[in-house]
């Protein structure tokens, strides 16, 4: 047996500990906890990046071959995401809700198509990394700021109802969660624009622009733009905050998923990182 | 040596009584000095809050010397009810004493169990004893011991975690809702004692803009002076309510004041930018329909006691789990009370072993076969019963040692008294010797 499958099992593991932690620390006070549940995200992560370094090695290019490795880096750049931003503020309580949802994703991603390596795809430029990179990154980002405001409909809910328990406690307050929420939008915005324009260049350079624009996947992600767009300007132009932007950034989280993996289920793509798995029902 | 503790607190006498042993910062060097020229070599702290005033003192027998002690810690020295008074002031000796002091730093014995002021004025206390020279050895040990568990019990037990006053409780609903206080706008509706309690903690917190909104303008100006805010005619509620992140109303209308219309513009304004109302006026000042409106969070006097009760039971279940910290602290000062103690029944036990396997010696090695062995062999043989007694004494020396650490001393002390036939009067005896030589 391979190296790789055994640390990529290891990481999930430890995801799916992190999240365990996270929940317990969040529904019960307790900072020591808080620190096993970042211990334990650091070691997964860890052995995520090694497995990822691995396939890289190996390869000789960006392993996005199977579900696993994309969901790998979604989830390792999810991580390094609400790393960064717990440095700047206090993220306490996020982790609760974050956590079990990168768990989740990883282990969607094992029972879909396990995490042996597939092909390697056709070479990759430095354009076409660059591309999957910043979307990566702009979904990775978007996300977090989707999971924060779940965390500000949470906190609002417990304001309203009057449950001044653990969670009320735990979490940061509201308006720290609107300002994360609204940075969190505006930066994935901009990395997803990167990502497009990225794209674009590919494209021309590549040629086949009818084809291109016809694939289902650019039309999903056409949508997440347009959603982030509506989302900054809301922000930023008219100046909107509260329950009613988090709700919407909350079901973004929805549109950025099935643009990142769900659409492949629908219609068969030329972004082919992601393959359906041929017979096996699954990606 | 004496450690002990005479004071007078919330618990043992009223406020009318305990306002005449209040001292002023600015009185307690002079109190010190005083004391110390009366009992030369003694090592004194003296604690004055509020609550209570305490004197903390090395070397000096509190019980024998109380009134002395009192007069001192009178505001008026020569106070005629100084006798009367007395009755009010406990004295406490030892290491009950220590644990007084622990459980005061770590705030288990406040007014208000948790609160953590205590702890700041316990210390500011030290300093002053510290810059009157009338902190030695002992109390430092004491007192930097009584630091460390208090520590420990407000980071490892939940006895601080919320806040148990209902003004203080708008700041905690604040502070759940806007990350920074120090640039809202608190708008304050009528001038209720509560209210006016509630703004000077938001204040506390870097509050700065503040508008006063008070039926009769003169009142509102005059609060608005005291607390650096603008007076507002109170016709203008409605349209300043955009403005306010946080409301605080107390009138004593018998009508509501805020009604859910004016609220739902006011939100419409700010864009969704959340508000917070608190009501803590009988009959009600604010629309209780407001509280439906997104962003906006009401809170009524029932909901603060409410909080403030839950807050104090949790303060209360976290109580048991202090004192364990509190008494496992007192371990690192017991030797400062035990130590003389020990140290008699250790050497008392040693003596003991010797003197039994000296006799046992001395009976064989007068019987024929042991006589005639070379000198070599006999000093092995007295080697060898000497080791055997040492292994043997070995695992009650640790016991006792332990004992003295974890506070069971008293116990154990007993035991081995009783096992050996030890006299506990020559161990106090020895103990008071040591007193004596250190105070000298």
């Amino acid at each position: 047996m391979s190296v790789e499958p055994v640390l990529a099992i290891g990481g999930v593991i430890c995801y799916v500990l992190a999240s365990v932690v996270s929940v317990v620390s969040l529904v019960k006070v307790d900072s020591r906890r808080n620190q096993t549940g970042a211990a334990c995200l650091a070691l997964g992560s860890t052995l995520l990046f090694l497995v990822i370094v691995i396939r890289v090695v190996n390869a000789g290019c960006m392993p996005s071959f199977n579900l696993f490795d994309c969901l790998a880096w979604y989830v390792l750049a999810l991580s390094a995401v609400y790393l960064l931003a717990n440095t700047r503020r206090s993220m306490r309580g996020v982790a609760g809700i974050l956590f079990p949802f990168m768990a989740f994703i990883l282990l969607c991603g094992i029972m879909a198509q396990g995490v042996n390596p597939g092909m390697p795809p056709a070479p990759q430029g430095p354009w076409l990394v660059l591309h999957v990179i910043a979307g990566y990154t702009a979904y990775a980002v978007f996300s977090l700021a989707s999971l924060n405001a779940a965390a500000y409909l949470i906190q609002d809910y417990n304001m309203k109802k009057r449950h001044f328990g653990p969670v009320w406690e735990t979490l940061p307050s509201l308006e720290i969660l609107d300002r994360v929420m609204s940075l969190l939008v505006g930066i994935a915005f901009l990395l997803l624009t990167i990502s497009v324009i990225l794209g674009c260049v590919l494209v021309y350079r590549t040629g086949g622009g009818e084809r291109w624009i016809a694939d289902p996947k650019v039309a999903a992600v056409a949508a997440v733009w347009i959603l982030f767009a509506v989302l900054v300007h809301m922000r930023a132009s008219a100046d909107r905050h509260g329950r009613g932007v988090a709700l919407l950034t909350v079901a973004g989280l929805v549109v950025v998923l099935f643009a990142f993996v769900g659409v492949h289920y629908i219609a068969p793509s030329l972004h082919a990182f992601i393959k359906v798995r041929e017979g096996g029902g699954g990606l | 040596m004496i450690v002990s503790v005479v004071g007078i607190s919330f618990h043992s006498a009223p406020l009318e009584l305990r306002e005449q042993a209040s001292l002023r910062s600015t009185e307690v060097p002079m109190r010190l000095q005083g004391i110390r020229a009366e009992f030369p070599g003694s090592e004194l702290v003296l604690l004055s809050t509020c609550n209570r005033t305490e004197l903390y003192s090395v070397g000096i027998d509190a019980t024998a010397h109380k009134d002395r002690l009192i007069r001192h810690l009178l505001r008026d020295m020569n106070n005629p009810q100084a006798a009367e008074l007395g009755r009010h002031f406990y004295v406490k000796q030892d290491i009950q004493a220590a644990e007084h002091l622990f459980a005061v730093a770590s705030s288990l014995d406040a007014m208000v169990v948790g609160e953590t002021e205590i702890l700041g004025q316990v210390k500011q206390a030290l300093l002053l004893a510290g810059d009157n020279q009338t902190a030695g050895k002992v109390v430092l040990t004491l007192f930097q011991n009584a630091f460390k568990t208090a520590k420990r019990v407000h980071s490892e037990t939940d006895i601080c975690r919320g806040r148990v006053s209902v003004a203080s409780l708008a700041v905690e609903f604040a502070e759940k809702i806007f990350d920074n206080l120090i640039a809202k706008t608190v708008m304050i509706v009528g001038a209720g004692e509560t209210a006016e309690l509630a703004l000077k903690n938001l204040i506390d917190r870097g509050t700065r803009d503040i508008l006063v909104l008070n039926r009769t303008h003169a009142h509102g100006q005059h609060l608005a002076e005291r607390c650096g805010g603008r007076a507002v005619q109170f016709d203008l509620l409605e349209d300043y309510l955009a403005k306010a992140d946080i409301v605080i109303s107390s009138t004593s209308a018998p009508h509501l004041v805020i009604r859910a219309d004016a609220v739902r513009r006011a939100i419409q304004t700010r864009r969704g930018r959340p508000i917070l109302l608190i009501d803590i006026a009988v009959p009600r000042d604010i629309d209780p329909e407001a509280g439906l409106l997104d962003n906006v969070y009401v809170y009524t006097i029932d909901d603060l006691q409410r909080l403030a009760a839950d807050n104090l039971s949790k303060r209360q279940e976290a109580v048991d789990a202090a004192w364990r910290i509190v008494r496992e602290g007192l371990s690192g000062v017991m030797p400062l009370f035990d130590g003389g103690g020990l140290r008699t029944v250790l050497r008392n036990v040693d003596e003991y072993g010797r003197r039994i396997c000296e006799t046992a010696l001395q009976k064989a090695m007068a019987k024929e076969k042991l006589a005639t062995l070379p000198e070599a062999s006999r000093e092995e043989i007295r080697e060898l019963a000497s080791k055997i007694v040492s292994k043997m004494l070995a695992g009650p020396r640790e016991s006792l040692k332990r004992a003295s650490r974890n506070g069971d001393w008293e116990h154990y002390a007993g035991v081995v008294n009783d096992l050996f036939g030890f006299d506990p009067k020559e161990q106090g005896k020895d103990r008071d010797d040591q007193d004596d030589r250190t105070i000298s």
